[in-house]
């Protein structure tokens, strides 16, 4: 059940799997860097505002 | 076992802690390093760690007096070096190879250390491990992503709080109170536009009643103008009888009657003469009605009109409090074209993008939270059966049970179920304990990871419980790694071979 919960909550956060990908890049640097991670959450949070409700 | 972990470890060390140079081969299985304090043992076990995990700064790793160092390992028929180096400013960097089983997490989970990590935490009484597997388990990524979320969510949520966005909020009052502004407008217009007509209406009045006067004028003048004819003729008339009178015989009958007509004559004229005088009384009255009317009308159309000052400054007022709420409105609309993030954009839109931003920071956060307790939750789960696993087959059977709860609070059941805190444990016992909650550590998280290092941890231990635990660890991992003190021993560290 968790499982679907995972698969369901990928699928309905837009850009979800392609930030996460980037954000656990950042964290495996040696030097994980706070701020670069709050940059590509900024990125894709404007890019949600920006361009998923484009023509709504 | 994998069979290239059968193999022998060079280990070679220059300028490293107290170190000047050192070789040593450490073979599969449990390898004691003996040597007397102070004589570099925990400086090798630092340039060690140093192959595999950064956790340790490289300033701790160099000798105070080098300006370089280096850490040579031979594993697996390859060579790896680490370089230390100390720059003009005093900094020290480091660069080069990791081991190919390099983790950072094996600081935590595989390097028992007296001064630091799970051993330094339960010894000093410390009975929370939620960061320690959050870090052993990746959990910490994830709430990571969840705090930098919930700073941009708060960071957002401060900026819609800001005075920008507060005045936006105030915008339906602020057009509620334009509205009110046009509505007052109105009503002094209508005012004005009422005042002015009833002015004109009185000016209009006080012409008419001039010109109505001014016909009775000319009317009573050539009123006495008749009077004054009929007064003329009348006298005429008077001369006319006088000079018949003159020439008729003084006792006639003729005479009678033109003595009567000049005495009639005569009357008619002191009417005239009266009724002149009255009308030239009639005309100068009327002359000064004129007058005054032409005066008052003059006033009326020279004169300020009466509230008509008071109204329009009203009127210039209100005007101005338009001008100036339609500016505050604009402003609460819009963001000024100065504006360094938001230059001439309409508030609403940046305010809808930013609570978007927020959705999607929220949902992030939502789907990590899950990932995290899903991720916390079996780690915790893997770790406890990991811990019970250890105790049992070490036979400790003082302990009925340690684990973690769901609070990650390590918790202790004695064989007789009496739960024991941390803090009350002998230091041997604390001891056992830290050393078999890092290697379930291990087995959990980094289960092919092949050394496991104990540094000093022999002094305040039980020597039979302690080989007991280092021959368990020995079961599971390739190479043991231990080093101990050895008073009688040569001045540098040397490796004492227990396979």
């Amino acid at each position: 059940m968790q499982k679907t919960g995972v698969n369901q909550s990928a699928m309905t956060v837009p850009y979800l799997k392609e930030f996460e990908s980037q954000a656990l890049a950042v964290l495996k640097e040696k030097s994980a860097d706070k701020q670069k991670l709050k940059e590509l959450l900024k990125r894709y949070a404007t890019r949600y505002a920006k361009e998923y409700f484009a023509g709504t | 076992m994998q069979p290239d972990m059968r193999r022998n470890i060079l280990l070679e060390l220059e300028n490293i802690g107290c170190l000047k140079h050192l070789k040593l081969e450490l073979k599969p299985g449990v390898n004691i390093i003996k040597a007397p304090n102070a004589s570099g043992k925990t400086s090798l076990i630092r340039g060690l760690t140093s192959m595999f995990s950064g956790r340790i700064p490289p300033a701790h790793i160099l000798a105070l007096d080098a300006a370089y160092g280096k850490v040579r390992i031979q594993y697996d028929g390859r060579i790896y070096e680490r370089h230390f180096r100390r720059t003009p400013t005093g900094q020290v960097g480091s660069y080069g190879d990791f081991l190919p089983f390099a983790d950072h997490r094996a600081f935590d989970a595989a390097v028992a250390l007296a001064e630091t990590g799970i051993v330094h935490k339960v010894t000093g009484g410390g009975k929370i491990f939620r960061e320690y597997l959050e870090n052993l388990s990746y959990g910490s990524y994830y709430s990571a992503i969840i705090s930098a979320a919930q700073e941009l969510i708060d960071e957002i949520s401060r900026e819609l709080a800001g005075p920008s966005f507060e005045k936006f909020e105030m915008l339906p009052l602020l057009l509620t109170e334009l509205t009110d502004l046009h509505i007052k407008r109105d009503q002094i217009k209508e005012e004005i536009e009422s005042v002015k007509a009833r002015h004109e209406d009185a000016v209009r009045a006080l012409a008419e009643k001039m010109e109505q006067k001014k016909a009775e004028f000319s009317k009573e003048e050539m009123r006495l103008s008749e009077l004054e004819n009929s007064l003329t003729q009348e006298e005429e008339r008077e001369r006319q009888l006088l000079s018949f009178l003159e020439v008729a015989d003084g006792s006639s009958k003729v005479a009678v009657q033109l003595k009567e007509g000049i005495l009639n004559s005569k009357n008619q004229q002191q009417r005239f003469r009266e009724e002149i005088a009255r009308q030239n009384k009639l005309l100068q009255n009327l002359r000064q009605d004129i007058v005054k009317l032409e005066n008052q009308l003059e006033q009326k159309k020279t004169k300020p009109v009466e509230g008509m000052e008071s109204l329009e400054k009203s009127l210039n007022d209100v005007n101005k409090a338009i001008i100036l709420k339609e500016e505050e409105i604009q402003h609460a609309e819009r963001f000024p074209q100065n504006d360094p993030r938001y230059p001439g954009r309409l508030v609403i839109e940046v305010r809808k993008e930013l609570l978007r931003k927020i959705e999607w920071l929220n949902k992030v956060t939502e789907h990590f939270q899950e990932k995290y307790m899903r991720r916390m939750t079996s780690a915790r789960l893997r770790f406890n059966s990991n811990v019970a696993r250890a105790f049992e087959e070490l036979g400790l059977k003082r302990f009925e049970n340690i684990f973690l709860d769901q609070d990650f609070v390590l918790h202790i059941v004695r064989e007789n179920g009496v739960r024991q805190p941390v803090e009350t444990l002998s230091a041997s016992e604390k001891l056992t304990v830290s050393l078999i909650l890092m290697l379930a550590a291990k087995e959990t998280f980094l289960p092919d990871f092949p050394l496991f290092v104990i540094d000093e941890l022999t002094l305040s231990y039980d020597p039979a419980r302690f080989k007991q635990i280092v021959n368990y660890v020995a079961k599971r991992v390739p190479y043991v790694i231990v080093t101990c003190l050895a008073s009688e021993m040569p001045s540098k560290p040397e490796v004492v071979y227990a396979v």
